[in-house]
């Protein structure tokens, strides 16, 4: 589903932020990316999205080499690949529904698919009763349960996930991490960075450690250090 | 489809609406743009009917002695005809010529009491294909301009023959220098509108940069982000537009039509040549649209 080969990321103030990272990810899996600030967790994020070219190596996302993607066909790119975010990102002055219809609309999906699919991926998230609220009043795991509706509400086959439960109490945490395993159950690619120990431990996962932009550890099942 | 429309007609809807001042101004700046640019054609049709009523579009006037009679009128008639810069001839008799002289002084009654059929010469009016070769028709004639500039003829018949156009270029360079300032001015605050529409467009953006930026993510298009701000820019300027053809028609009401029958021979525009500058307004207007959208976007929408 996703492979890098000999991927080398440097900025252009000369900050080498990933050297010669190779790794293969199959359909289905859930992959840890850990490893600490500024060891090119985000900058792995931003390459699989085609947010940034890489220096050097080959990238392949869902079968398509991302080097050789023209400009105009990223958006299709980006329509099999969920995003999250440690800040959410959701719009302040659109309700819950609309934030997540918003993702659907934006692609030119028909109204009716927009109104099944939203109701229904709210309540899979457990905001089902939520849909005309605002952002600013729900708690930092509602808003982030309405982000991952919004990322998975377009049924992608991978979901990218950076640092999801950075901003959110360990007891929050435990509730997003269950669903973003719900996702992967069902058949979806999981990349998540993330800093947070004790969720890589409790879910022993594929984990990847990066340091200073190179591949320290591949481990299957593994621990966070 | 229809889903999509309304759906870039709501985003547009709530761009205006978001920064309603800044429309405002670029609206108001399209407006009088459009105006001016309104006037100036109406300036320059005017300009035509003027001319065309003052010569009948001739350039050139053959003017008879009283002794040319039918033979000598159809002999020269022949002769011009067999010029090929020639396109037709006309004879226009005393009585004719005295007729089109009340029709242009007719506010001047004194003027007219004071000059007989009789005063006025007969003439051959002379269409030419090439309006600069006026020298061909006077040496064909066998006429050469003396120390004052007047013709004098070889030719007999001939009293002298006058280049029309020579006349109406002084007459009309007052109509020519106005029409071309208008026009100018007109072209200045085109851009104007131009750079304010741009900039409506790119504050729009950048009110809505963490819209755009999601709208990035989950895969919509470059043109599905674009286009509600290239429709934004091409209401603003089209109502623009919209306010400048009402402006002309009310201007042509209460200035144009004040003026009909006080100067009896001048020909003044009327609705139809008002009508006739909508489709540039809305043309330059939905220019000035996409030039400035496009200017606005410029490199902030790149994935």
């Amino acid at each position: 589903m996703i492979s890098l080969r000999n991927v080398t990321k440097t900025y252009r103030n000369g900050v080498t932020a990933l050297a010669d990272v190779s790794v293969e990810i199959g359909k289905g899996e859930f992959v840890f990316v850990v490893g600490p600030s500024g060891s090119g967790k985000s900058t792995l994020i931003r390459l699989l999205l085609k947010e940034e070219e890489a220096t050097a190596g080959e990238i392949y996302v869902a079968g398509k080499n991302l080097a050789k993607l023209s400009h105009w066909k990223i958006p299709h790119l980006r329509r099999n690949l969920g995003v999250v975010f440690q800040d959410f990102k959701l719009l302040p002055d659109k309700t819950v529904f609309e934030n997540v219809a918003f993702a659907l609309e934006v692609i030119g999906k028909p109204k009716h698919v927009i109104d099944q699919r939203v109701p229904e991926i709210l309540e899979l998230v457990g905001l089902g009763d939520k849909l005309n609220d605002y952002p600013d009043q729900l708690s930092g795991g509602e808003q982030q349960r309405v982000s991952l509706a919004r990322a998975v509400v377009n049924r992608p086959l991978v979901l990218l996930a950076d640092e999801p439960t950075g901003n959110l109490d360990p007891a929050t945490s435990v509730d997003i991490m269950r669903l973003l395993d719900k996702v992967n159950r069902i058949g979806t690619t999981v990349v998540m960075a993330t800093h947070d120990q004790a969720i890589v431990d409790a879910m022993r996962r594929r984990v990847l450690q990066l340091d200073g932009g190179r591949v320290v550890r591949d481990q299957a099942r593994g621990v966070y250090s | 489809m229809l889903r999509r429309l309304d759906y870039y007609f709501r985003e547009t809807f709530v761009g205006l609406r978001r920064n309603g001042l800044v429309a405002f101004a670029a609206i108001s700046t399209a407006f009088i743009a459009l105006l001016l640019f309104g006037m100036a054609l109406l300036i320059g049709r005017e300009f035509r009917l003027i001319i065309e009523a003052a010569t009948g579009n001739v350039e050139v006037a053959v003017y008879l002695t009283d002794e040319a009679d039918d033979q000598v009128v159809q002999y020269l008639t022949d002769k011009l005809l067999e010029l090929p810069v020639v396109e037709r001839v006309d004879y226009e008799s005393k009585q004719e010529a005295y007729q089109r002289f009340q029709r242009l002084f007719a506010n001047q009654r004194a003027l007219v009491d004071n000059v007989t059929p009789d005063a006025l010469p007969a003439s051959l009016r002379v269409k030419l294909r090439d309006p600069e070769r006026f020298a061909e028709v006077a040496a064909a004639l066998g006429c050469e301009p003396d120390a004052s500039g007047r013709y004098r003829c070889a030719q007999p018949g001939i009293e002298t023959v006058a280049d029309q156009r020579e006349f109406l270029n002084r007459l009309f360079a007052v109509i020519r220098v106005l029409s071309f300032g208008v026009g100018a001015v007109a072209m200045i605050m085109l851009v104007s509108a131009t750079a304010l529409i741009a900039n409506t467009v790119r504050m729009g953006l950048f009110a809505r940069r963490k819209e755009i930026g999601i709208m990035k993510l989950v895969g919509a298009t470059n043109w599905r982000i674009r286009i509600p701000f290239i429709i934004e820019g091409l209401v603003e300027s089209l109502l623009g537009a919209g306010g400048a053809v009402l402006a002309l028609f009310v201007g042509k009401v209460v200035f144009v039509d004040r003026l009909r029958g006080e100067i009896g021979f001048l020909p003044l525009i009327d609705n139809g040549d008002v009508i006739a500058t909508i489709p540039w307004l809305l043309g330059a207007g939905a220019v000035v649209a996409v030039v400035a959208s496009t200017i606005g976007m410029r490199r902030f929408l790149d994935v």
